[in-house]
């Protein structure tokens, strides 16, 4: 039988890089590490967190869920992303606006899965096992995500 | 040459995946995550608030540390955990603290099964005629006969309801008769050991037609208000109690230990809210109250409320309740023959001898009490008597051997719903996906007769009145802002970049406009009220209603969707290439002009570039019906299309830029046929976005920053400066009022949008609805006129309000769509529903987790309700949150399952 670890500081300490990593492709690089602070502070403090079979994917949605909810607040990220142009610049490499808008122009799930998909090399199977998706639904994301990325990357 | 194929694609992506994962910053370090969780935490609702006001401390330590960065000023100050207030308690409990009048002397018994709610099984339907106090009775040659008013001076033919009912296999274990339910009999069928068939509760829906087994087990009594009755089944050494919600069509189970010596009879108590089960305690002599609440069927308590003296019983008789006779309950054992008692105490009771009492000379074989215990049937000495408290008994049949009245039924079990489009969604065709579709809500108040524009700033307007007062009666007023956009003119750097609002209209209130075109696909947004705050809809840029303002069709770089609020359902359909491969970009949609028909006007681009229109069938298929080619051009030179609106008779105007930026307008009219003429309207070459009037009279449109409105064969008017574009409202009147108010100011809470808009009160009048939040804490807070209202908290966090009249009588219901992380899927797929009727909140929903079971909103008769999904292997069940039952759906395979529950309203 697997043992499951859920002590909060280890497993934000084996996967916290990752998931910043994740963020980044999600939501940008400025406020990419508060996001995944405020996604396991939640999943950290959530009642479920006792019983969560596999935490790694649990903080994968969190992060995810984090995400879409800071993309609803336009305002205040629009904020952010002005204070960030003011105090990121120090963060080589810059990625080029074609990456940041070809990437913007897909959804959160769009791009949790290619950050899965190229980043990771995930298979759709593991894909849909992580997101608590159908593998039809990782399928047809990611090839939604494939044809919006081929109108700008090429 | 560029290279384009797959490989080369998966490249460029893996590069910029990678370019952007290398600028990620290093997590924060756990430490600063201030959050200490606890090794264990017990599932109650106050130590899950706890547990987030930890979170939230640790959330805003984290701001503060945020913004004390930014600013390089000192760490704010970490507002107390204690400081913040905490929800009432809520008693979920659905049993009334009135029990006290009975001493409890033991605990609640245990309950080893729980509770399980589902459809009433194959719903009885049928064309008997009976009423209550007519006997049913078993005949001395085995027939099954109604016979209606036995004490009347004619009582007339009995009618021979089933033939053949006893068998040399079965015994028979005692009449019972619930009903008509649907003009169906409920009756027992006796036990067949012959074949090993235990008793069951049967229909008998038409005279001489064979009873239908209903199901196991043997028929209880019937709710004093006639709506619910009980079946209760011996499951080994458990008895299995289901109350049958006739009125709903529901039917609750629990199976308990909660009965000992067998069970018993069952009361219901007088306000229906409780069941009395009346027993002695297994062979310690005692008599036994158990209280069970009739929702939930759970124990409530159990308590002794006499010791029998053993003088009444035999050493192996279990005493059985036979019922209320006179307001009195009768027992029965076969020794001690029938004793009175007292209700609820059970003291012995000296009751006037019923002429039903067994004697020496009155052998009883049978007896049945009508349900207003006033009558009493029974069969002595092979003859039946009928008799009324106070009365002499009265001989009225010597053939039967079993007899008893038919308990008053006051409901009928609703007809299963025709087929209610769009509740079982399919998903046959990968290409469709469906989705739930709510309509915004808001205060605008916007109608035929009002114009929008955009300011050469960006921002949208609302110009009440603008357009030809006399005819569509709008008083003009000074514009009022909708939407503050970004200056188009201004220089982006970074970030989304300003996008320009590309279409727009009104549905119950909200704006729904479209912003073109960035990020890529730009998005489509709500706004409930002026100036105020955006919500996505969905992906795309150009939206357009039909005439009701209900049915909306929209557009996105890969797909063409259809909203149709009123039944609560959307369906996309994924559009990655035109039929031959090539890449296609859509333009511009809008309606046929009988609206059945979706028209996408589309750019085709392949060696030899056209312009097309798709014609795809309004309905949940989206069926592609037919392209045609307008236009063909080289790369450059294909004209720029875009839809200017409708005529009167729905004739589609359509507006087409050449590469010289000169304008033309083009009109299809049924069909998708062009006609070669249409009004005369002469356009300055170098206008944009041109927009149709309602009423097919008149063109907007914008030269230079200046718009100009122009009547058919007139010259055109200046209507404004600084404007770039210009549409006339098309959408009806608003059918409800609006009373805003305005928020109080909040420097500590959040205010959620979008902001809602409902009648709650029913005072035709739209209250605000706020939605607010301070961390872990979340309620709604109406205001306007039902200031009075109850400020409703929430003890999940909220997620969504969704205003719906539920029941279409003009009042508001608001269903409260809220969700924690108690499922493995911290998001959308775990759901709580509260339904605010009024000023009450009615009732919280359990938790329901999307996955084993999802939620929606369906439309249902024109009324938009929330649906539950409870999933049985590959069978649907849908209902309503009263636990009405839509119906079920068996899908072929797992894969049809995909996406189906991305349905959350």
């Amino acid at each position: 039988m697997v043992q499951v670890t859920r002590d909060p500081a280890s497993v934000y300490a084996e996967h916290a890089a990752e998931l910043v990593r994740y963020a980044t492709v999600l939501a940008g690089p400025s406020g990419a590490d508060d996001l995944v602070a405020d996604a396991c502070v939640k999943a950290f403090a959530s009642t479920a967190w006792d019983t969560v079979d596999n935490p790694r994917a649990y903080l994968y949605r969190a992060v995810l869920n984090q995400a879409r909810q800071a993309a609803r607040s336009g305002a205040r990220r629009l904020a952010r992303e002005r204070r960030a142009a003011v105090t990121d610049h120090v963060d080589p490499p810059s990625p080029s606006a074609d990456v940041f808008t070809a990437l913007r122009g897909l959804t959160e799930r769009q791009r949790a899965i290619v950050f899965f998909t190229y980043w990771q090399d995930r298979s759709t199977a593991e894909i849909a096992d992580d997101l608590g998706l159908d593998q039809r639904t990782v399928q047809r994301e990611l090839l939604a995500a494939r044809t919006r990325l081929a109108e700008v990357l090429r | 040459m560029t290279d384009t194929s797959d490989d080369a694609l998966d490249r460029l992506v893996r590069e910029a995946v990678a370019t952007l994962v290398h600028t990620a910053p290093a997590p924060r370090p756990y430490g600063e995550l201030a959050i200490a969780p606890a090794p264990h935490r017990p599932g109650r609702w106050w130590v899950a608030v706890a547990a987030a006001v930890i979170a939230l401390a640790g959330v805003v330590g984290m701001a503060a540390a945020i913004q004390s960065r930014d600013r390089g000023s000192a760490p704010a100050t970490i507002p107390a955990a204690t400081s913040l207030p905490a929800p009432e308690a809520t008693d979920h409990a659905t049993t009334p603290a009135t029990a006290s009048t009975v001493p409890t002397t033991r605990p609640p018994l245990p309950d080893p099964t729980g509770m399980t709610t589902g459809p009433f099984p194959d719903v009885p339907r049928g064309s008997i005629d009976a009423a209550p106090g007519d006997l049913l009775g078993l005949t001395t040659d085995g027939n099954v006969s109604l016979y209606r008013d036995p004490l009347a001076a004619d009582p007339g033919e009995p009618v021979i309801l089933a033939d053949g009912f006893l068998t040399p296999g079965r015994i028979f274990v005692g009449l019972a008769a619930v009903g008509p339910v649907n003009g169906s009999l409920l009756t027992n069928l006796p036990v067949d050991f012959e074949t090993d068939q235990p008793s069951q509760v049967t229909t008998l829906s038409q005279p001489g037609a064979q009873p239908v087994p209903l199901v196991n087990g043997s028929l209880g009594d019937v709710s004093h208000d006639g709506t619910r009755f009980l079946v209760h089944e011996h499951v080994g050494v458990r008895n299995e109690l289901a109350a049958y919600d006739i009125a709903n069509g529901t039917v609750t189970r629990r199976g308990t230990a909660a009965f000992p010596g067998g069970g018993g009879t069952l009361l219901w108590s007088d306000d229906d809210r409780e069941l009395y089960s009346y027993v002695a305690d297994n062979g310690e002599r005692q008599a036994v109250l158990t209280r069970i609440d009739s929702t939930t069927l759970e124990v409530v308590d159990s308590t002794v409320v006499e010791e029998w003296d053993l003088g009444h019983f035999g050493p192996t008789d279990h005493p059985f309740l036979l019922g209320v006779w006179d307001g009195y309950l009768m027992f029965a054992t076969g020794n001690a023959g029938i004793r009175a008692y007292t209700m609820p105490g059970m003291i012995p009771a000296d009751l006037e001898v019923p002429a039903w009492l067994p004697t020496v000379t009155n052998v009883v074989t049978s007896l049945d009490i009508a349900a207003d215990g006033r009558t009493a049937a029974w069969v002595g000495n092979g003859t039946t008597y009928v008799q009324t408290v106070g009365s002499e008994p009265v001989a009225v049949r010597d053939n039967l051997v079993e007899v008893a009245f038919v308990d008053p039924v006051t409901a009928d079990t609703p007809a299963p719903p025709a087929e209610i489009p769009g509740l079982f969604p399919v998903d046959s065709d990968p290409a469709l996906s469906t989705f739930t579709a709510v309509a915004p809500s808001g205060s605008i108040d916007a109608a035929a007769g009002d114009m929008i524009s955009v300011a050469a700033d960006g921002d949208v307007w609302l110009h009440p009145g603008a357009f030809d007062p006399p005819r569509y009666g709008r008083s003009p007023a000074a514009p009022i802002r909708l939407v503050a956009m970004s200056d188009p003119r201004l220089p982006v750097t970074e970030g989304e970049g300003p996008n320009h609002v590309s279409s727009a209209g009104f549905v119950n209130g909200a704006l729904v406009y479209g912003s073109c075109c960035e990020p890529v696909s730009g998005s489509l947004y709500a706004v409930s009220e002026t100036d105020g705050p955006g919500t996505d809809i969905a992906v795309g840029y150009d939206a357009a209603a039909d005439r009701s303002a209900r049915r909306w069709a929209m557009i996105d770089p890969s797909g063409i969707r259809l909203l149709d609020y009123d039944t609560g359902r959307g369906v996309r359909r994924f559009v990655e290439t035109a039929p031959d491969g090539s890449f296609q970009q859509f333009n511009a949609v809008t309606w046929s002009p009988d609206e059945s028909e979706l028209w996408v006007f589309a750019s085709v681009w392949n060696d030899e570039p056209t312009n097309v229109l798709i014609r795809y069938r309004a309905d949940a298929t989206l069926t592609e019906l037919e392209r045609r080619e307008l236009d063909r051009g080289q790369p450059g030179e294909l004209p720029g299309i875009d839809v200017a609106g409708r005529l009167a008779d729905g004739t589609v105007v359509v507006s087409q830029q050449s590469a010289d930026h000169t304008i033309a307008l083009r009109y299809f009219a049924a069909g998708a046929n062009e006609q070669p003429e249409g009004p005369a309207w002469v356009l300055p070459t170098d206008a944009t976005g041109v927009s149709v009037s309602p009423d097919g009279t008149t063109l907007a449109y914008a030269v230079d920053d200046t718009a100009y409105l122009q009547r058919e064969g007139q010259a055109p008017v200046e209507w404004g400066t600084d404007v770039t574009r210009v549409w006339f409202v098309t959408t009806p009147a608003l059918p409800i009022g609006t009373d805003d108010c305005v928020p109080p100011p909040s420097p500590e809470f959040d205010y959620l949008t979008p902001q809602h808009f409902a009648d709650l009160d029913g005072d035709g009048v739209s209250e605000r609805l706020l939605h607010a939040t301070d961390g872990p804490l979340y309620w709604i807070e109406p205001c306007g006129t039902a200031s009075d209202l109850p400020r409703i908290e929430l003890y999940r966090s909220g997620r969504d309000l969704i205003p719906i009249d539920v029941e279409g009588d003009g009042q508001t219901e608001l269903w409260v769509s809220s969700g924690d992380y108690n499922g493995s899927v911290p998001d959308l797929p775990c759901v709580v529903l509260a339904r605010l009727d009024g000023t009450t909140l009615v009732s919280y929903t359990e938790s329901r987790c999307i996955g084993d079971v999802g939620f929606g909103c369906v439309g249902i008769d024109g009324v938009v309700q929330p649906v539950f999904y409870e999933r049985d292997g590959l069978t649907l069940t849908a209902t309503l949150d009263d636990g009405t039952v839509l119906g079920t759906h068996t899908y072929t395979s797992e894969a049809e399952f995909a996406d189906l529950f991305d349905l959350a309203c």
